[in-house]
């Protein structure tokens, strides 16, 4: 049995997925039980909550499970789970009307020594915080150069959009960001 | 130093959440299971599904393989055109509409699913679809008839095999169809001829036409004679051209029988030299008896009571009908000639004087031409009561082409009727 969260070896890893492809009920719950928590912190990133977050977790396993036959071990099973993951987000934006919908942001960027010495003591659980007040195209965009290293070229193809907007969502997450920190810490101007 | 607060940004972001976790709640872990659950049960039932399917394959080859030995065992015995028919009944209408075929180019058959196809039919496998998901198939080993609108009759005791299937399927469930089971033969009588027994009440008049000023004049007749009854017995001999035409022909036996009021007759010399009394009818006329002793003068005259006459004559139509099918009637409207051969022409009267009265019976009415030519209209509708009966209403116009007296007649006279029957056609 693997504990929760566990980095697990590629021998268990086999097993495991030899017994999701079995619809072994057991291995089903082991495999989340290892990759749920990475996959949450994940969800997080891309949702507005923690509600909408756990539909996306949901969504991501079921997928998983459903298409466990496609797993080829050319790349790391975390990775491939990641991807699951992030297009079950991004399908979920897909469906809402103002899935990007963007933000006029006027405001000039100060980069203030203050508000980066603020950001270095936030912690993991403010940041996911800050992330999840961005709007939706800015959250995704931020989340795909920031965390998945995607160009802006590759972003613009994955949301079906102009390289152009991608920068200019990527710019104003980062404002929006500042802002919040500003406003949240009572940071002047 | 923009960058630089950028790169600091995107890298402390990086570094805090890369490897950042969360534990879900409970819940969700509990969702995922019921869905695999709900899954896993479908994923059951779908696996259920394939091995029917199977199975229904298997069986369905198995009755195929058996059930074309045998209707090709039937087949020959019988001699029969083999038959494919795609019988559709909708769901809930309960209306039943006749649908394709497909003939190869070598004479042989295939069903086929394509529904577009027109209303047609080749008389021993009946497709019947009774629910949307399958098609129901009747092996049909007697011939089928043609109904009102070409839709074959099928009765229950000509199914002799029946099996369903799913109608998504491809009609290749007949491998060998189109080798050795269903094979066109050419066809017979069957479709072809028909007869029609009939029997028709008609509403007989005349007009007329005087040729001699000196005697009676047709409207004086018109107004004192009319027709009392005029009925046809006969049959119909039907020759299906293709699928719209039809040549009909046959005979019949038709009689009339007319009333005449109270009227004089004259003393006339007849062809032979005698001094007759003379009384003319519509349809002729005739020499009467004298009255005992009377020897009549040219230009006397007597009384007669009214006067019954009677005409009978053999008929042979020959009639170009037109088929219009109407759902499950079919209408025919034809035209066509008739060709009269008079059997029988008699009147009877009482002649009368002052002090005596006689009866004149079976007087042969004279002055009638043998063989006339009429022109006739007629319609029928026809509604299927069986696989080889078809209930007939007819309604018919005659009317003779030319006087059905001699030329020397003082009166010609064109008769006319209007027939409404019933018949039954047996189709061969």
């Amino acid at each position: 049995m693997i504990l929760k969260g566990q980095n697990i070896g590629n021998i268990d890893l086999k097993r495991l997925i030899a017994g999701c492809l079995a619809k072994d009920r057991s291995c089903q719950k082991e495999i989340y039980s290892v990759y749920s928590p990475a996959m949450m912190a994940l969800c997080m990133r891309y949702t507005k909550d923690r509600q909408e977050a756990e539909e996306v977790l949901q969504d991501g396993f079921l997928q998983m499970y459903r298409s466990i036959q496609q797993f080829k071990n050319t790349g790391t099973f975390e990775g491939w789970l990641r991807k699951i993951m992030i297009n079950c987000a991004l399908q979920k934006y897909r469906r809402k009307s103002d899935r990007f919908s963007t933000v006029t942001i006027s405001e000039e960027l100060n980069y203030l020594p203050s508000v980066l010495s603020v950001l270095n003591q936030l912690q993991e659980k403010e940041l996911i915080r800050l992330i999840q007040s961005l709007p939706p195209a800015c959250r995704l965009v931020f989340n795909l150069y920031v965390f998945e290293g995607l160009k802006h070229r590759e972003i613009a193809q994955l949301l079906e959009i102009s390289e152009g907007t991608s920068k200019s969502n990527l710019f104003d997450a980062r404002t929006i960001l500042k802002k919040q920190i500003r406003k949240e810490f009572k940071i002047a101007k | 130093m923009k960058d630089s607060f950028q790169n600091h940004v995107d890298n402390l972001f990086r570094e805090m959440l890369q490897f950042h976790k969360k534990e879900p709640g409970r819940r969700v872990w509990e969702n995922i299971e019921k869905e695999l659950d709900k899954e896993n049960k479908i994923a059951l039932a779908n696996k259920s599904k394939r091995g029917l399917k199977k199975i229904s394959g298997l069986v369905l080859l198995s009755f195929f393989l058996s059930s074309s030995l045998l209707y090709y065992g039937v087949h020959l015995v019988l001699q029969e055109r083999s038959v494919i028919a795609v019988n559709i009944k909708k769901s809930g209408t309960g209306k039943r509409t006749l649908k394709p075929i497909k003939s190869f180019p070598n004479g042989l058959v295939s069903i086929e699913s394509n529904h577009t196809a027109k209303p047609h039919f080749i008389p021993g496998i009946g497709i019947e679809i009774t629910d949307p998901n399958f098609v129901f198939l009747n092996m049909i080993h007697s011939p089928v008839s043609l109904g009102a609108d070409f839709i074959p009759v099928i009765t229950k005791d000509q199914v002799f095999q029946s099996m369903t299937f799913p109608v998504n399927r491809p009609l290749s469930l007949h491998p060998f169809a189109g080798e050795h089971i269903i094979k066109l033969q050419q066809p017979k009588f069957r479709d072809k001829f028909s007869i029609t027994p009939y029997f028709s009440q008609e509403f007989a008049g005349y007009n007329f036409t005087d040729n001699d000023i000196t005697a009676p004049n047709g409207k004086e007749i018109e107004k004192a004679e009319r027709n009392i009854f005029s009925a046809s017995v006969g049959v119909y001999f039907n020759y299906k051209i293709n699928k719209r035409w039809m040549l009909q022909t046959g005979f019949s036996y038709s009689w009339s029988r007319s009333i005449m009021d109270s009227s004089q007759s004259y003393a006339v010399m007849n062809a032979s030299g005698d001094i007759a009394f003379k009384l003319n009818t519509a349809s002729g006329f005739s020499f009467l008896h004298s009255p005992p002793f009377i020897v009549p003068m040219v230009g006397d005259s007597m009384a007669t009571a009214k006067t019954h006459s009677e005409l009978h004559y053999i008929t042979v139509p020959l009639v170009l009908s037109y088929r219009i099918p109407m759902h499950r009637f079919t209408l025919l409207a034809g035209m066509g000639m008739t060709f009269n051969v008079l059997t029988h022409a008699t009147l009877e009267t009482d002649i009368y004087g002052a002090n005596y009265k006689q009866n004149e019976s079976e007087i042969p009415l004279r002055g009638l031409k043998k063989i006339n030519l009429g022109l006739l209209i007629k319609t029928e509708i026809q509604y299927p009561l069986t696989s080889k009966m078809v209930v007939s209403l007819i309604s018919s116009f005659k009317n003779t082409l030319g006087p059905i007296n001699m030329n020397s007649s003082s009166l010609s006279a064109y008769p006319y009727n209007f027939g409404i029957g019933a018949g039954i056609v047996y189709l061969f």
